[in-house]
């Protein structure tokens, strides 16, 4: 006879978030907060939340009217897929047969010779799941469905023995009717399974349609159907916990080497290459340290992918020592690139995506990239694109050319003015001195008025014996901006 | 030679200027500039406010608009004479009622047609030159120059130069210049004024987000590049075009050719047609005595006097002709069968209430005629005309409009403009600030805008933007500039404009959002100040109420004339002693009720000060409390001044009404017709402080001649300092007096009807349909819940003196569908569900609310039932479709809770038991409503129930007042301003409260002195049941 076992995490949306934030304690209260209709609404609540009144369906408002210290979070999709992934890796122990059968809900086809205790599941599913930050329950029972609902009733874990006695006391909802049906049956004070069993089936289904049968079907403990088998990703990890703590780069480097012999190993055997690798370092105090590279080229070539690790971590410091790591290679096929005609392959990639990670480390990664003009009124303003090596655009700007080219100085170039009239009389700098024959301005730019940053300038053009420039004032101090050419 | 701006816009060109047009002028008196224009988008908005502006200033206003053409282009023009002016607005009109509300395009072709007396600016960066020239496409620039100069001809077109220092401007300067001279035509300098100050930028550049929808971060060059669009001075302009003083002089030149100001209006009111040979003055006269006549039985001495004076008066005046209008529209109302009532200042006029319009007899009751006209009066007196809210109002409105004309007649304006939760919301969002913000932002503001304690700063902390927040500052900065300036042109409520010809010579109108309505661009204080005559027909909810009722009571064979009613019926009285008063007219709030057991009315008078002294005036000028401590003989009455007693003796010494006042002044300080004129004007105009200045200063003046006392002359001009601010005439308060005390009337002596009339002109008054109902039970009437045998599609009295709930109450379900089934029942009765379901084609949302407010009970055992039968298979194209004839539904009944709920989802209302009857037995510590009565005076009380009524007065303190309704009745608790700041959302979001306080039993006024609020879990989910902050 077959036999399931269901995961299920309550409030998986919530849950999810919030193991990535350990600052909010398990009994501090939380609600997950979603757009309902045009409003902010609590989508789900945790049971502290919960024990504050706090309820489905309140706005934001309302909800701090009852609890003022409530964390509100917003759903993360993103979270929700890693915490799903673990799931299923966690489900992997006791089966490969695996059914993602929903959002924090994993269904297992368990082998049939074999018995399974509460224990098993508290010992390899629950606690695993609670050190990942996910408060999981179990469910078994002989259908995928009632291994659900047993699930949804565990503490945290509810072997099925006799279904009807599990299903009856509980609530219609727990089958999961939709929006409307599950109004229709409030309204006719079914509330739960025992009372819906207890309605002339034939009838019921004529009413309500396709969907009372199926519901009816999950009512009386579901049927044993295939699973939509999921295989976990493949992926190409070596982990390690270390028992002594890494302190020293050279260790860390020694071992990630070794790593990467591993994995271009598995690679290799796969006919695959490394496309993207992650580097997750563990501290002891508990945070953790991680890192996505782009391999420029992807290869299987164990000298360049430890490069590009070495590269980012010359300048890596943390302050707590490393107690685990972790390196996953993304794989890919190895790929033949033929580039046209006009268009050049940037010689070394790999040198490249050295320099840029490089230049990544010593700046930061919001100060590389490529700088594109942005759409504001100041003559500087610019936004950093990542770097995406070199591209060609077809699209000409078309806007007619305003004014007389000129050659900006690269800093401006500081310089003393005497005002005649308010207007510029003199000129001392560094580049050129000497009386001004002719100003023309002030022109007057401000911008981002309602920033910290906010800016203002003046800017003339003056003529002097061996040229005409742009001169700028930024506050009290004068430059020269440009030479007219 | 002096510069005149003559390119400037208001922020009443709705996003596209940032300074109100009073600002712009004192910048401009400020500069010393001799003239200005304000050309707002589309339309003259902003012009009159600006004329009066001016006026005050001593400058010249002048008037102009910017043309959205139908290439999107926009041509600024300015109006050289009256001819231009109505050219002007009838142009504006025609695009303006063709286009969707908020959109107007001219095309080309109607610029010859209505060039006459206009003459046009090419425009800035909106204009047609601005793209050519900025593309340096002189074929393009001439094109549009020359469709210029076709459309206005050459005389009348000027290239109009800018010079905002802004970088590579001048290239355009220089197009322009050669442009102009290529076509032989004058330039003219304008700085295309967009704000009054140079900070009037930020604004703009949030406007400007608003506008494209998007925010500041990411507006980039949309954004203003700086602040040099703002009313600069001649020696400014000067420097700036020092290379073309021929453009600077230009302004001047076309200044001189502009004569045209908003004082040549051109406005007449219509002429009442009269036979041949009969006159206006002549006709008005008959008419009045007929109507005396009959009002009075016989003129008596007093009544033909004040009829002589007043005719005299009227016919000097000229405004015979708008008493006849007036009486012809309440005569079309009387023979349409609608109910109408002049309030206000008309009821203190003999020909009023000889010609029907008032139901006041002034003579009688000694009103000031004065308050109404006087000698010294400019302006035209003012006739509001409440009616019947709802579709007999819109009958009355739209017959106007069909005597006049969709040209002859408009509803005058009502400018919306950014505050509270409006300004905040936009500007965040324009400052990039999440949803959430905003929301909690709002939310802090509970209900409306009512006086509001919480400081906006701690307000935006609240909301969840702190103080070190960088854009904290500016959020709360640019929240006080934008605070009252316009947001957009609503629909004044009932004010109407009308017309000798047409209204669109007069001023542009256009489409408002109500099919069939169309509006003037000026407000009403804007038409009262150009002389544009405005007829106010108001819609009163409680009209319809009463006229309801008395219909109701003729079919039930015992009709009521309101017009005969006793006005000394003591059972009347008794129940506003005892401020039974829930479902009446004015005296239904939380306010009134707490102070008619004080005031004790007992006669026709009582009420009429009852409803004037719970008022923001006599409660700001704390006026109440004496009038009620020497009514009940705990003060001594005294007179400000022993010359005052007549005018104050009928309000023991208290002036509560504005004509008290206006009599004061012409005693105290000589005030004649003018002066007194004067001072109406300025304890009735809402706008101007300056005005209220000008007045107080001449009645010092004249009272210090006289040798009054200063404590004296003190106490008077505090008095009307509070009138300022809300004053109430007399004759106002008794024409409301006279609603209330008709409507206390049928409460006692017709109270189905009552009850049924209001139930059926919801949403009205202070209180949701179930507080009414429950206040009826608790009278012993009884309601029946909707029923589709029964019920129709209001509610109505059945045999048995009992309320049946109409199908109007149905949650969801369309109006059309309750007429049908009505309609099908009185055709043939149903037989029974299917046949009801077979011939009527209601959806199965309606059928499944239907069934579970138990409408189809008369068919079903019980709701259940219903609800089984309705969900089976059936359809009208379905030949074997039908229910499970005489099978029973195997579902159980629905317990009373559950029936609570159904109902309250179904209908907002119940007929069944109180919510908290249901949760009585868990709340042992809680005193029931009726029982409070019988607790001392700071007894420890803990009350619980519905929120029926928050409010939080602007005159109370920050003190909120709740209303809360148990099964036995209604608990009332203040709320102290500190407690209300820590509990703000516990009280304004929880729909059930528990309060726990000492009970304050006084003078028969009983209420909850609040320590703690706290939610209460509901037994069922109750929505809108609170009505609040009125």
């Amino acid at each position: 006879m077959k036999k399931y076992a269901v995961l299920h995490v309550p409030e998986f949306r919530l849950q999810s978030v919030l193991r990535y934030l350990p600052e909010v304690r398990k009994e501090e209260p939380a609600a997950l907060m979603e757009v309902q209709g045009s409003k902010l609404r609590v989508g789900e609540v945790n049971a502290a939340a919960a024990a504050c009144q706090v309820q489905l369906g309140m706005s934001s408002t309302q909800a701090l009217a009852r609890c003022p210290v409530l964390h509100m979070v917003a759903a993360n999709l993103g979270h929700e897929r890693s915490a799903q992934a673990a799931l299923l890796q966690t489900a992997e122990v006791l089966s490969p047969f695996l059914e993602s059968t929903g959002p924090g809900v994993v269904t297992i086809e368990l082998p049939p010779e074999r018995t399974f205790s509460t224990e098993d599941f508290l010992g390899r599913i629950v606690v695993p799941l609670q050190a990942l930050g996910l408060q999981a329950k179990v469910g078994m029972a002989g259908t995928p469905d009632l291994a659900l609902l047993a699930a949804r009733r565990g503490n945290p874990v509810y072997i099925v023995r006799n279904a009807a006695a599990v299903l009856s006391p509980l609530p219609v909802s727990v089958l999961q009717p939709s929006e409307e049906l599950a109004a229709v049956l409030e309204s006719w004070g079914v509330r739960s399974v025992a009372q819906l069993v207890a309605l002339p089936m034939t009838q019921v289904c004529e009413r309500l349609g396709p969907e009372a049968v199926e519901l009816w079907e999950r009512a009386r403990g579901g049927r044993v159907r295939p699973l939509d088998l999921v295989k976990p990703r493949e992926f190409f990890v070596e982990e390690i916990d270390l028992e002594n703590f890494v302190e020293l780069l050279e260790t860390l480097l020694f071992l990630l080497r070794r790593f990467l012999e591993q994995l271009t190993t598995r690679l290799g055997n796969a006919y695959l290459v490394a496309g993207k690798m992650r580097l997750v370092l563990r501290f002891e105090d508990g945070s953790s340290y991680q890192r996505v590279f782009t391999v420029p080229q992807p290869t299987c070539d164990v000298d360049v992918l430890f490069r590009i690790l070495h590269t980012h971590l010359e300048n890596f410091v943390s302050e707590s020592p490393i107690v685990g790591l972790e390196l996953a290679a993304k794989p890919v096929r190895p790929g033949a690139e033929q580039f046209d005609l006009l268009e050049k392959g940037v010689r070394d990639p790999h040198q490249l995506a050295e320099t840029v990670g490089r230049l990544q480390a010593l700046l930061g990664p919001e100060r590389v990239g490529t700088p594109q003009g942005d759409a504001s009124h100041h003559p500087d303003g610019f936004v950093l694109h990542p770097y995406e090596g070199v591209e060609f655009s077809d699209e000409f700007d078309e806007s007619p050319l305003l004014g007389v080219p000129w050659l900006r100085f690269r800093p401006p170039v500081p310089a003393n003015i005497v005002l005649n009239d308010k207007r510029p009389a003199f000129l001392y700098s560094s580049r050129t001195t000497g009386p001004v024959s002719d100003a023309r301005g002030p022109w007057l730019l401000e911008g981002d008025w309602w920033e910290s940053w906010n800016w203002s300038r003046e800017e003339w053009d003056i003529a002097t014996e061996d040229g005409v420039y742009r001169l700028v004032r930024d506050g009290s101090d004068w430059f020269l901006d440009g030479l007219y050419a | 030679m002096a510069y005149v701006e003559l390119h400037g816009r208001s922020a009443f060109s709705f996003l596209r200027g940032s300074s109100l047009p009073e600002h712009l002028a004192e910048a401009v008196a400020k500069q010393g500039l001799p003239a200005m224009a304000v050309c707002d988008r589309d339309g003259v908005y902003g012009a009159p406010r600006f004329y009066t502006a001016a006026k005050e200033h001593g400058f010249r206003s002048i008037v102009g608009s910017e043309l959205t053409l139908e290439d999107g282009s926009v041509v600024p023009v300015l109006v050289r004479n009256r001819a231009g002016y109505q050219n002007l607005c009838r142009m504006v009109t025609r695009a303006k009622l063709r286009a969707p509300k908020g959109e107007s395009r001219i095309l080309w072709k109607e610029l010859e047609e209505f060039r006459e007396g206009l003459i046009a600016l090419t425009g800035d960066t909106e204009g047609p030159l601005y793209q050519p020239v900025f593309r340096r496409d002189r074929q393009g620039a001439n094109a549009a120059l020359e469709r210029m100069t076709h459309a206005f001809g050459a005389e009348n077109v000027y290239v109009e130069l800018q010079r905002h220092r802004v970088p590579y401007q001048e290239r355009i300067v220089t197009g322009l210049r050669q442009l102009a001279e290529a076509h032989g035509l004058p330039v003219v300098a304008t700085n295309g004024v967009t704000y009054a100050e140079p900070w009037g930028r930020e604004v703009l550049d949030v406007f400007t987000c608003i506008r494209h929808h998007t925010h500041l971060d990411a507006a980039g060059r949309r954004l203003a590049v700086n602040g040099q669009r703002y009313v600069k001075s001649q020696e400014e302009m000067a420097a700036l075009f020092s290379d073309l003083p021929e453009a600077l002089a230009e302004t001047q030149r076309i200044a001189e050719r502009l004569e045209f100001t908003l004082s040549d209006l051109g406005y007449e009111f219509p002429r009442f047609p009269v036979s041949a040979g009969e006159t206006m003055d002549g006709q008005l006269r008959k008419l009045a005595y007929f109507g005396a006549q009959s009002r009075y039985g016989s003129i008596t001495g007093p009544v033909r006097q004040q009829l002589e004076k007043e005719l005299d008066l009227i016919g000097r005046l000229g405004f015979a002709g708008y008493f006849l209008i007036v009486w012809d529209i309440v005569n079309f109302a009387r023979e349409e069968g609608i109910l109408v009532q002049g309030r206000g200042s008309a009821a203190n006029s003999a020909v009023c209430y000889a010609l029907g319009i008032t139901a006041v007899d002034p003579v009688g009751g000694k009103l000031l005629f004065e308050r109404f006209l006087s000698e010294g009066r400019k302006d035209w007196p003012d006739i509001d005309l409440d009616l019947p809210s709802g579709e007999r109002r819109e009958k009355v409105i739209q017959e106007v409009f069909r005597r006049y004309g969709k040209h002859g007649a408009a509803m005058t304006a009502n400018v919306i403009t950014y505050r509270g939760r409006s300004a905040m919301r936009e500007i965040g969002k324009a400052l990039n600030f999440g949803e959430d913000v905003l929301k909690r932002f709002s939310d802090l503001f509970a209900s409306g805008d009512f006086a509001h304690t919480l400081e906006l700063e701690d307000q935006v902390v609240q909301a969840g933007v702190p103080r070190s927040h960088p854009r904290f500052r500016p959020l709360v900065d640019l929240y006080h500039r934008i605070y009252g300036l316009p947001r957009h042109l609503g629909q004044h409520s009932g004010g109407m404009v009308i017309c000798q010809g047409r209204l669109d010579d007069v001023v542009p109108l256009e489409n408002a959002s109500m099919p069939g309505r169309v509006v003037v661009q000026w407000d009403k204080d804007d038409c009262e100040d150009l002389g544009i005559i405005k007829v106010d027909l108001l819609g009163l909810g409680m009209m319809a109420v009463l006229q309801d009722a008395v219909e109701l009571t003729h079919q039930l064979g015992h009709g009521v004339d309101l017009a005969h009613i006793p006005k000394d019926d003591p059972a009347t009285y008794e129940l506003l002693q005892k401020a039974d008063t829930i479902g009446t007219f004015q005296v239904e709030s939380r306010a009134q009720m707490a102070t008619l057991p004080r005031m004790k009315p007992k006669e026709f008078y009582d009420v009429a000060i009852e409803v004037a002294i719970i008022r923001p005036g006599p409660i700001v000028g704390q006026l109440v409390h004496p009038y009620l401590a020497r009514r009940n003989g705990e003060e001594p009455i005294s007179y400000i001044h022993p010359d005052l007693k007549p005018v104050l003796e009928r309000t023991l010494g208290v002036p509560l009404f504005q004509e008290q006042m206006l009599r004061i002044a012409m005693i105290m300080a000589d005030f004649d017709g003018a002066e007194a004129e004067e001072l109406r004007r300025a304890i009735s105009f809402h706008r101007s402080n300056e005005r209220m200045r000008k007045v107080v200063e001449k009645l010092r003046k004249n009272m210090t001649k006289k040798q009054v006392a200063p404590e004296i002359q003190e106490q008077i001009v505090g008095a009307l300092s509070s009138f300022a601010l809300y004053g109430f005439p007399e004759s106002h308060a008794i024409s409301f007096a006279l609603l209330a005390y008709a409507s206390c009337w049928l409460k006692v002596h017709r109270a189905p009807e009552f009850y049924c009339a209001l139930l059926n002109n919801q949403p009205m008054g202070f209180y949701s349909p179930a507080t009414l109902m429950k206040d009826g039970k608790r009278r012993g009437l009884m309601f029946r819940p909707v029923c589709v045998v029964r019920s129709g599609v209001q509610c109505q009295i059945e045999g048995d003196g009992s309320i049946r709930l109409g199908l109007n109450y149905v949650q969801g379900l369309h109006r059309d569908k309750a007429a049908e089934i009505v309609t099908q029942r009185d055709r043939q009765p149903f037989s029974d569900l299917a046949d009801l379901l077979a011939r009527v084609s209601i959806n199965k949302t309606e059928r499944r609310v239907l069934a579970k407010i138990g409408a189809f009970n008369a068919f079903d055992r019980h709701r259940r039932s219903a609800m089984w039968d309705v969900e089976g298979v059936f359809s009208n194209d379905d030949l074997f479709s039908g229910l499970d004839a005489g099978r029973e539904a195997p579902l159980g009944r629905m317990d009373p809770l559950e029936r609570l709920q159904a109902d309250y989802d179904g209908t907002r209302v119940t007929t069944g038991p109180h919510p908290m009857a249901f949760v009585r037995s868990q709340l042992p510590y809680v005193t029931r409503a009726a029982d409070l009565a019988n607790g001392k005076n700071g007894l420890k009380v803990i009350i619980a129930g519905v929120v029926i009524c928050r409010q939080r007065p602007g005159t109370a303190k920050g003190h909120v007042f709740i209303s809360l309704e148990d099964e036995s009745g209604i608990a009332n608790a203040i709320v102290r301003n500190e407690l209300f700041e820590k509990q703000r959302l516990t009280i304004t979001h929880e729909p059930l409260l528990e309060i726990e306080g000492r009970l304050q039993h006084l003078e028969g006024v009983v209420s909850v002195l609040a320590k703690d609020v706290r939610g209460l879990n509901a037994p069922a989910t109750i929505e809108g049941q609170s009505y609040d902050f009125h």
